[in-house]
């Protein structure tokens, strides 16, 4: 739909009285809700909105910071010395896969506010107002983006100052690491968004979004290299986007010099994966109420 | 010139699978009027203001608000309507200054603006003393003001409100029809959906009832009981048995109606001389010694309309 | 109306007596009885609605595969994968179990909050069912999720090698262990304000004490200064007991200290859950 000036007069016109058409026209220019400045404040508006809702959950340290140092200390612990037997800094190697996975949860969490968005009538209510149609998913991208980076600084310094971690990579490797990152979290918020619309009660899901954390997490070569992996399972360990992407976020730490291709294959991974997800979550959005 | 109602719809019709929900609803308001949407559970009462409010797109029909098509315009449906759906939709870990602030600003106010709008506002619904309190705090009915003032934040043209007090208490209710009859004064035109008779009754000028997906009543409440016909002799007997001597008593007064409830509930007969009937049936009864544990002169309620109409109550 | 013939008989207090005395509260048996109904109410709602039992139940299991998968040929190099599984899965439904501690905790909160334990409260029936009904309910939840992973376990090489009683001790030693556990969630649930303030108060706890245990790995794999830690942790006793249960091999010592264990934890948490509920409200 064009928002163009002729779509902004009432087909209907010489019937309605005037002063009502000349009120409506004045209402309608003020509040329009197109263009992409308008989309930009609104979702600016909304993400400050869910960043509040975020502040206010007293869980959030606790998702934010204590989960992914636990986990990155725990399987520090157990799994340090027997990689060391295999010839592996563990710290190095471990890392990557707990930030992943930091940014993984974050998706996890947008998909629980979205569904209790859309159980509220929050969902229907911003989606009546005249807003930009975008606004109320990016801003839900935008304030779960906040969070899975606020998540990230906080686990590098910790992984930094206690166990000894180094990014041992120039500042381009640095900004790799960062773009990878920040589209990792995108694609996880996307996909995950596909499974709240669907699903749309909180309670479910809270229940199935765990699901796609083992084989994409778990059964990846983050915690533990491919070989390691029964021969059979080895193909699929070793090409799904999960390792790929920890391939590439670990070759950047290392600074090493065949950075570029694993990061190529990281980047197509998880583009492709954006771009069915969003077309897809923009049809099942459609199709709300 | 003649003018065109602010809301027009002609033959809506909606479908979710195989399940038809709307079957062709024609309604028309006027500038500055309060239409009640009347309707048992399930009758598409909810999805017709979804169809208006944009939210949702009908199979076939038109509908326009001011002159807009709301399928080809939605943008500019939306700059004009203002909607309180069923549930309150305010964020529970914002305040409720924070929630009129949010909305004031995606409404295009300034800072500055939205937080006097907000301000405003708290006033006028009573929720100042809970300003800056987190919504989840508040009690249904401060949600459902707050809900109500989020709607309104700019003045809409067309205010959509689907059930606004269901499941509030009976002052909250009052306090809310206070508040819309407020809007109304404000030339607000006002589209409310609801099960409560005597919501409608309060604060609509015209009714439609909707049953099945379909209209079938429209009129003023006054029409509406017309139909159904006049005043009533409503009555309770002290004694149950003596339910048949008066209907041989008053037989020749017309016939004797029994209500939802039996011969135990209040049993009725029509009045069309009001005061002189319902004199006239305490006398013979006095006379024939029938004991009365209530007699009272009444108008037919929206229940009895709905009851007439539908076959079956709310 | 007021005429209306009387449905109910004379009220004599010989009758409201005998009324009384037909829906007394006390005794073992009748507590016994309304715990076991407010269970089979609990454990109906779990299965018409099995979201949540049937993704615990998978989650264990998958972290089973998963660590069997990526673990097998670092902790035990050059053997095959069932091995790792035997040694494995004592410790995969622990910690699938210890997760669930949340969950139960949750459920316990919602059933505060949601009506249902005041409506029981107004009942003629035994003054604990709402907490009772809960523990066994959330029992049989554990007992199906081990289930499930010794099931699963099958498929990959884990065997029962201890007889009918080990397996018994194998099936029953968690759940106890767990329940016990749950306690400590029951008695925060009492306290809490909000569902999340309790998963926000359990969750941290649990990693800790399932990553420092020998479940994953044996003692040999850890640094030396968490070796004394890793020993003394109950899921590591716990771990270990189910895994000679299994092995047919003498568990006795292990099986007791974590009876003791949970013995100690049902006393201090059941007495502070107990005294919270009946001051609530």
């Amino acid at each position: 739909m064009s928002n163009s000036k002729e779509n902004m007069r009432a087909t209907k016109v010489e019937a309605i009285a005037p002063e009502i058409s000349a009120l409506a026209q004045k209402m309608i220019a003020k509040r329009q809700e197109t263009g992409w400045r308008r989309a930009i404040v609104d979702s600016w508006l909304i993400t400050g909105r869910n960043l509040i809702r975020l502040k206010r959950n007293p869980i959030i340290i606790v998702a934010i910071a204590i989960f992914p140092i636990v986990f990155l200390a725990g399987f520090w612990i157990v799994g340090q010395k027997l990689m060391a037997t295999q010839g592996v800094n563990y710290i190095q190697y471990l890392v990557p896969i707990i930030n992943l996975q930091a940014l993984f949860f974050a998706g996890l969490g947008s998909a629980l506010m979205f569904a209790q968005d859309i159980e509220s009538g929050m969902m229907d209510r911003c989606r009546a107002m005249p807003i930009a149609r975008i606004a109320t998913i990016a801003g839900l991208v935008m304030a779960y983006m906040v969070r899975a980076l606020l998540s990230t600084l906080i686990l590098l310094l910790v992984a930094f100052a206690i166990f000894g971690f180094r990014f041992q990579g120039s500042v381009i490797d640095a900004l790799g690491y960062l773009l990878l990152i920040v589209i990792f979290t995108a694609t996880c918020i996307t996909g995950y968004s596909v499974l709240a619309i669907k699903l749309r009660r909180p309670d479910l899901v809270n229940a199935v979004a765990i699901i796609p954390y083992t084989p994409l997490l778990l059964l990846s070569n983050g915690f533990s290299p491919t070989e390691n992996f029964p021969t059979w399972l080895q193909p699929i360990i070793r090409y799904q986007p999960v390792s790929v992407t920890s391939d590439a976020l670990r070759s950047l730490v290392a600074g090493g010099s065949n950075s570029l291709p694993l990061f190529g294959f990281s980047l197509l991974w998880l583009v492709g994966l954006l771009v069915v997800f969003g077309v897809w979550a923009k049809n099942a959005y459609k199709q709300l109420v | 010139m003649l003018v065109a109602p602010i809301v027009e719809v002609k033959n809506l019709t909606k479908r979710f699978g195989n399940t038809v929900v709307l079957r062709g609803i024609n309604l028309t308001v006027e500038r500055g009027t309060v239409l009640g949407v009347l309707g048992p559970n399930g009758a598409g009462k909810t999805t017709a203001i979804n169809c208006l409010t944009t939210l949702l797109t009908p199979d076939g029909g038109e509908a326009t608000i001011a002159g807009y098509n709301v399928v080809e315009q939605p943008e500019a449906v939306r700059s004009l309507i203002g909607l309180t759906g069923q549930f309150a939709a305010v964020d529970e870990v914002l305040t409720a200054r924070e929630n009129l602030i949010l909305f004031s600003r995606l409404l295009r106010l300034s800072g500055g603006a939205a937080k006097r709008r907000a301000t405003e506002l708290l006033t006028q619904f009573d929720l100042l003393e809970a300003a800056d309190r987190q919504v989840k705090t508040f009690s249904g009915g401060m949600r459902r003001r707050l809900d109500l003032a989020a709607s309104i934040v700019v003045s809409p043209l067309v205010l959509f409100l689907d059930e606004p007090t269901t499941g509030l208490d009976p002052r909250s209710r009052q306090q809310l029809w206070a508040v819309v009859k407020d809007l109304k004064a404000q030339g607000i035109t006002i589209i409310l959906t609801t099960q409560y008779l005597e919501e409608a009754d309060a604060l609509a000028d015209q009714i439609v009832v909707i049953d099945q997906g379909q209209v079938i009543a429209k009129g003023t409440v006054d029409e509406l009981k017309d139909k159904v016909g006049g005043k009533f002799c409503e009555l309770r007997l002290a004694n149950l048995e003596d339910y048949e001597k008066v209907k041989d008593l008053l037989s020749d007064m017309g016939e004797v109606i029994v209500g939802e409830m039996g011969k135990e509930g209040p049993i009725a007969i029509a009045a069309p001389d009001g005061a002189n009937t319902l004199t006239e049936v305490v006398l013979r009864l006095e006379s024939a010694n029938i004991p009365l544990a209530d007699i009272s002169l009444r108008r037919p309620s929206l229940d009895d309309v709905f009851f007439s109409l539908t076959g079956h109550t709310t | 109306m007021m005429t209306q013939k009387l449905a109910q008989p004379e009220l004599d207090p010989d009758t409201i007596a005998a009324m009384v005395a037909a829906r007394r509260e006390g005794g073992l048996q009748r507590t016994l009885h309304d715990i076991v109904v407010v269970a089979w109410r609990n454990m109906l709602i779990d299965f018409r609605n099995p979201a949540s039992l049937v993704v615990s139940a998978l989650f264990s299991t998958s972290l089973l595969f998963v660590f069997t998968a990526s673990f097998a040929q670092v902790v035990t190099p050059g053997e095959g994968f069932s091995g790792y599984a035997q040694f494995l899965l004592p410790f995969a439904s622990v910690q699938g179990l210890m997760f669930n501690t949340v969950d139960i905790g949750v459920f316990f909160y919602n059933d505060l909050e949601n009506g249902m334990d005041i409506r029981l409260r107004a009942m003629p029936i035994a003054r604990l069912s709402a907490i009772g009904g809960r523990l066994l309910s959330s029992g049989a939840r554990l007992l199906i999720q081990v289930a499930t992973i010794v099931l699963a376990g099958h498929l990959i090489g884990f065997r029962f090698q201890g007889g009918l009683l080990g397996a018994i001790g194998f099936f029953l030693l968690p759940v106890v262990f767990t329940l016990s556990l749950a306690l400590i969630g029951f008695y925060i649930a009492v306290g809490a304000k909000s569902a999340e303030t309790v998963s926000a108060v359990l969750n941290p706890w649990i990693l800790p004490f399932t990553f420092l245990s020998v479940g994953y790995v044996p003692i040999e794999g850890f640094p030396d200064w968490a070796q004394p830690i890793v020993t003394r942790n109950p899921v590591s006793i716990l771990s270990e007991a189910m895994r000679s249960l299994a092995s047919g091999e003498p568990a006795l010592q292990n099986v007791i200290i974590i009876l003791l264990c949970s013995l100690a934890l049902c006393l201090l948490f059941g007495t502070l859950t107990v005294r919270a509920y009946q001051r609530r409200i």
